[in-house]
């Protein structure tokens, strides 16, 4: 019981002055054990009760759709029908001299995207830290990811996890294309190789991570 | 491009929840507004136009999912001293069953917190002050804010588990 006041303490004394913290240290307080994470949690729907109260309030909607179409539909202005001729005949001429730059900046683009590819190929999937006791596991933006409850495509250029712990309570077992893997024997590919990644914590701690092709759920393109 | 007029059917229809969801999870009125506007861009953009029976669900799931991506680019220290919750329900029942929870937490508190304790309870989560400025406004010791809020926090956790 008195450790678990210490606890509660040391993570209410952590969440008013995080940034003094580490990550780990963070993750650590958060974690101590069962009743603190959970204090975490009910901390987090306590602001989130009371701010879902405060924002409960009868919306203008109207003067929201005022605003996206201010920003995003652009006024078009009607233009006398002679300067509609004269304009088509410029866009003419210029389509014309842009063709040629255009095949050029085609083929640049390409190249650009070439090298992103690269180095995002140098990346490796699995990386064991440096004590040999947790490891990194690094995928891509654009990959989809599945945890426990939700399912996405990550936004950000290359993502790692957190350190996940191969021994002692925490342990991760990390599964490759639905197979059990040596973490001794960590295989070298590339992070660009990973197609879906699934986190789940709710079956023992178990990280799959999919290379083989996937096909991605119509409703997760554009980011929804 | 989907028509204007279908565009604004659906944002009449369904931005009051969507914004309401939005500052639930986010904390932050304009970064809240800006996840409404750009799933609405992208739906423009990329002529997707739910169906009417599916729209609600669709057009929430994305805001939830949109707060998720916007809350994971935070640093861990920034995740933590706004609170953001580390749930991530993902379909739209889970999200509703989620939103009932959080406020059931507070009309628990509300309801059955003794004084100090309630106004302890929401100085730190519904004005977000930190515990040392709750212990000067109260005029009280840091120490007996720290039991308070402990106390709170652990009478609740009796009841939800989350």
């Amino acid at each position: 019981m008195e450790k678990t006041n210490e606890n509660m303490n040391r993570l209410l004394e952590m969440l008013d002055t995080p940034s003094t913290y580490t990550e780990q240290e963070i993750h650590d307080i958060i974690n101590s054990d069962d009743e603190t994470r959970q204090a975490y949690r009910l901390m987090a729907a306590a602001k989130q009760g009371y701010r879902q109260k405060q924002t409960n309030q009868p919306e203008d909607v109207e003067a929201a759709w005022q605003r996206f179409e201010q920003k995003n539909y652009k006024q078009r202005r009607l233009l006398p029908r002679w300067m509609r001729v004269a304009a088509i005949f410029i866009a003419g001429v210029f389509l014309g001299g842009l063709s040629f730059a255009a095949y050029h900046s085609y083929t640049l683009k390409l190249q650009k995207q070439h090298t992103e590819y690269q180095e995002f190929a140098d990346e490796r999937i699995f990386e064991l830290t440096e004590d040999g006791e947790r490891i990194i596991i690094t995928w891509l933006k654009k990959t989809w990811v599945e945890t426990d409850n939700i399912s996405f495509i990550e936004d950000n250029p290359i993502v790692h996890s957190p350190a996940l712990q191969i021994n002692g309570d925490h342990k991760a077992h990390i599964q490759l294309n639905g197979e059990y893997i040596d973490i001794n024997r960590l295989p070298k590919l590339p992070a660009s190789e990973v197609k879906k990644i699934e986190i789940h914590f709710n079956q023992g701690r178990m990280i799959n991570i999919i290379t083989t092709p996937v096909e991605i759920p119509e409703s997760m393109y554009y980011g929804l | 491009m989907i028509d204007k007029k279908r565009l604004h059917g659906l944002f009449s229809h369904h931005y009051s929840e969507m914004i309401h969801l939005a500052r639930t999870l986010l904390y932050d009125d304009s970064e809240a507004e800006d996840v409404v506007q750009d799933i609405f861009v992208r739906l423009m953009e990329g002529n997707i136009l739910p169906t009417d029976d599916k729209a609600r669900a669709y057009l929430l799931t994305a805001v939830r999912n949109s707060c998720i991506n916007r809350i994971r680019q935070k640093t861990l220290a920034e995740k933590v001293r706004e609170l953001y919750s580390q749930d991530t329900a993902s379909d739209w029942q889970q999200i509703e069953q989620r939103m009932s929870t959080i406020e059931a937490v507070c009309d628990y508190a509300e309801t059955h917190l003794e004084e100090p304790h309630l106004t302890i309870f929401r100085l730190r989560f519904q004005e977000d002050l930190m515990l040392k400025d709750i212990a000067s406004r109260l005029d009280m010791n840091l120490k007996t804010v720290y039991k308070y809020l402990s106390q709170s926090i652990k009478s609740i956790q009796e009841q939800f588990r989350l």
